[in-house]
């Protein structure tokens, strides 16, 4: 038997160490790789980009040590953000890049589009990776969970099912009909969206709670994203006379359009829009000619929450502009995804299972996922608040508890 | 359906068949004269509305002054595309897929240059015609009107000179036979640079007229071009006049066909009705290769 000599008694020594180290929490950690998939080119890029910043700012502020971490050692994080172009074929090749090319242990996506998320959804049980959305709201995508929890054990979705918009909305009209802010008149809904997953689901869930009051759906007018001419849609409104007009898109030329040209027409009925007044840019381009509007969710309102407009200054000290609604939510679903991969690990079960567990109070309210997967809504989780143009500027007006003005 | 009704859908119909009678009948002018279909012509468009936002509404230059300066500089772009891009394409023998080639790549690079420029958000230009009209229960912007008035007063204007002047006829013939046209001293080279430049000052005028209706961006020339290929086969192949009048009645039809249908099926009827003409007349409805 060939007798140790010192040096190697050193080495064995160190080698022993070196592998004891290793196995100490304290070097568990390791660089953790976190994939994100949203819209970086088309129309929609505008809100892409917001969320690869609101993403970023999460990670950077993660890494330097100011998240709010459960471990001892939280793992470093690395962000890699691929291009959907709103197209799901093009959101399934990004994701197939992420995990074969970059070895992610997490998708963020579709960070915006719901049809994008209904496509990218099946990756989570091909490749066995935890998938969580963050804008998409159709409920479509709650639906496909419920019809199959095993196959999507490993995906969540960080934004609430379009029932919450339906419901808010609803609630809304309910309540203004009975405190004779507004006039049912002859109960005549219509609609004006997006032919989108999330245009449709929206249109669909406002209409079904309306005729439930005993009111009548006149039109549903889906259009193409990116659609700037109404005036077709809106000569047929003329003649339908609704009593409440609801429109829904997500690319803000078009929500400027409609607006602009609804005002030219001169359409008596209650306009409410969904989504596309929480862009800056339609405040700055139709503030003045969208007065009275009511819209759906003023979720982030920096200029009346306190912690909305810290939010808002570490993105502008960061990025050269302020938050909008779509850095607070893409930073919050990041939060989400951070703070499970600090608990539970990257093993994707553990990891996907820790994501279910969250109760986290962010940005947008206190998110706790339900059973189909989808983030709550309501007074107690993420609210949805319906605010009002008045005098330029935006107004809480609904529910009360929450109204920064009364309706006008 | 009211009067009212019938007559904002036939109005609406020509405003939107306006841009697109001048979208596609630059292309058929290129196309007839010289077979090639420029995939990069939505983006001309495109850069002429950031061009027309630049100096009418950033420098508040007049907008006939700052009109004017925008179909200059894209008279010149297109004249230099031709130059640099197609006519070294065009001396080659198998040139008709390279050029779709480069063209599809111009538009890509253009489109994905002016993201980087000007960056992804949508920039408003206000109406430079203000005001409302009212007629009865009819109601129109005056924006809206001068579209049309303009759109058809710019291609009244091109085809005059297409068909009443020396430079029309030294386009038609070297439409009908460049070889030709060139044997007789036309130089054919030169015609169809002067024919890319007059196809880009119309696409030029449809982004000026458009811009304050749908904000600009760089993907508003896609959908545009689109519908200019669409009125070209529809007119047929490399037919002015027919772009023209296929650009019209595409308008037409699709806003008529909001009012009979849900929003949705406006594209299946409209395309629907294309493919119906192409089926019974498979080189449009004003066939012939001419410019």
């Amino acid at each position: 038997m060939p007798r140790l000599k010192i040096p190697g008694l050193l080495s064995a020594g160190l080698l022993s160490a070196a592998l004891m180290a290793a196995a100490t929490p304290a070097a568990v950690a390791q660089d953790v790789t976190i994939g994100a998939i949203g819209p970086l080119t088309g129309p929609a890029a505008n809100t892409g980009k917001a969320h690869k910043e609101g993403l970023e700012l999460a990670v950077k502020e993660w890494n330097e040590g100011k998240g709010d971490y459960v471990s001892q050692n939280p793992p470093k994080i690395k962000l890699v953000m691929e291009d959907s172009n709103s197209k799901p074929e093009v959101g399934i090749s990004a994701a197939q890049r992420l995990i074969t090319r970059d070895q992610v242990k997490l998708i963020i996506g579709d960070t915006l589009h719901s049809h994008v998320t209904l496509a990218l959804m099946e990756m989570a049980p091909q490749y066995n990776i935890p998938i969580l959305s963050a804008e998409p709201v159709a409920s479509a995508i709650a639906d496909k969970v419920m019809a199959d929890p095993d196959r999507f054990k490993l995906f969540w979705k960080g934004g609430y099912n379009s029932d919450g918009y339906g419901i808010a909305v609803h609630d809304f009209y309910a309540w203004a009909f009975e405190k004779g802010t507004l006039a049912p008149g002859d109960k005549k809904i219509a609609f004006v969206v997006e032919d989108t997953d999330y245009g449709i689901a929206n249109a669909k869930k406002i209409g079904e709670l309306f005729e439930k009051d005993g009111w009548s759906v006149v039109a549903t007018e889906t259009v193409p994203t990116v659609t700037t001419d109404f005036y077709p849609q809106l000569s047929k409104l003329r003649d339908a006379d609704p009593d409440v007009l609801v429109s829904v898109f997500t690319v803000v030329n078009s929500g400027v359009a409609f607006v602009r040209q609804l005002q030219e027409q001169a359409l008596e009925t209650s306009h409410l829009a969904i989504y596309y007044p929480t862009k800056p840019e339609f405040m700055a381009q139709a503030a003045d000619i969208a007065e009275g509007m009511y819209w759906a969710a003023l979720q982030y309102a920096p200029e009346l929450d306190a912690d909305q407009k810290a939010f808002s200054d570490r993105i502008e000290a960061e990025f050269g502009a302020p938050a909008n609604y779509s850095h607070a939510h893409a930073f919050c679903t990041m939060e989400i995804a951070l703070r499970a991969i600090d608990k539970a690990g990257t093993e994707p079960e553990a990891l996907a299972k820790e994501i279910g567990a969250t109760d986290y109070d962010c940005l947008l309210g206190r998110i706790q996922f339900a059973e189909d997967h989808a983030i709550k809504a309501g007074a107690d989780f993420v609210p949805i608040p319906v605010a009002q143009i008045q005098e330029g500027k935006n107004q809480l007006i609904w529910p009360e508890n929450v109204a920064s003005a009364k309706p006008k | 359906m009211s009067t009212a009704n019938f007559l904002e859908l036939l109005i609406n119909g020509l405003i939107t068949g306006s841009i697109y009678a001048l979208v596609g009948s630059g292309i058929a002018l290129v196309y007839g004269t010289t077979r090639v279909l420029n995939f990069a012509h939505g983006e001309l468009l495109m850069l002429a509305g950031y061009l027309i936002l630049l100096f009418a509404v950033t420098l508040g230059w007049p907008l006939l002054v700052a009109s004017v300066i925008t179909l200059a500089i894209i008279v010149i772009l297109g004249a230099g595309i031709q130059r640099l891009t197609i006519a070294p394409l065009l001396r080659r023998d198998d040139w008709a897929f390279q050029v779709v080639a480069a063209t599809i790549g111009l538009s890509i690079f253009l489109q994905s240059g002016a993201q980087l420029i000007w960056g992804e958000q949508f920039q408003a230009v206000p109406y430079f015609f203000p005001g409302i009209v009212v007629i009865g229960e009819l109601r129109m912007p005056w924006q809206r009107i001068a579209i049309c008035l303009i759109a058809v007063a710019v291609m009244a204007a091109c085809a005059l000179v297409l068909y009443r002047t020396k430079l029309g006829r030294i386009i038609r013939a070297t439409a009908q036979d460049s070889e030709a046209a060139l044997a007789v001293g036309i130089p054919a080279g030169l015609v169809h640079t002067a024919v890319f430049s007059i196809s880009a000052a119309l696409a030029g005028v449809a982004a000026i007229l458009l811009s304050p209706l749908i904000s600009v961006n760089p993907w508003m020339g896609t959908s545009y071009l689109l519908k200019g290929f669409a009125v070209v086969i529809l007119g047929g192949l490399g037919s002015f006049g027919g772009a023209v009048a296929a650009g019209f009645l595409l308008g037409l039809i699709e806003s008529f066909s909001v009012a009979f249908a849900p929003s949705e099926w406006r594209d299946v009827i409209a395309f629907t009705f294309l493919i119906a003409v192409i089926w019974v007349r498979p080189n449009g409805l004003f066939s012939g290769r001419e410019a």
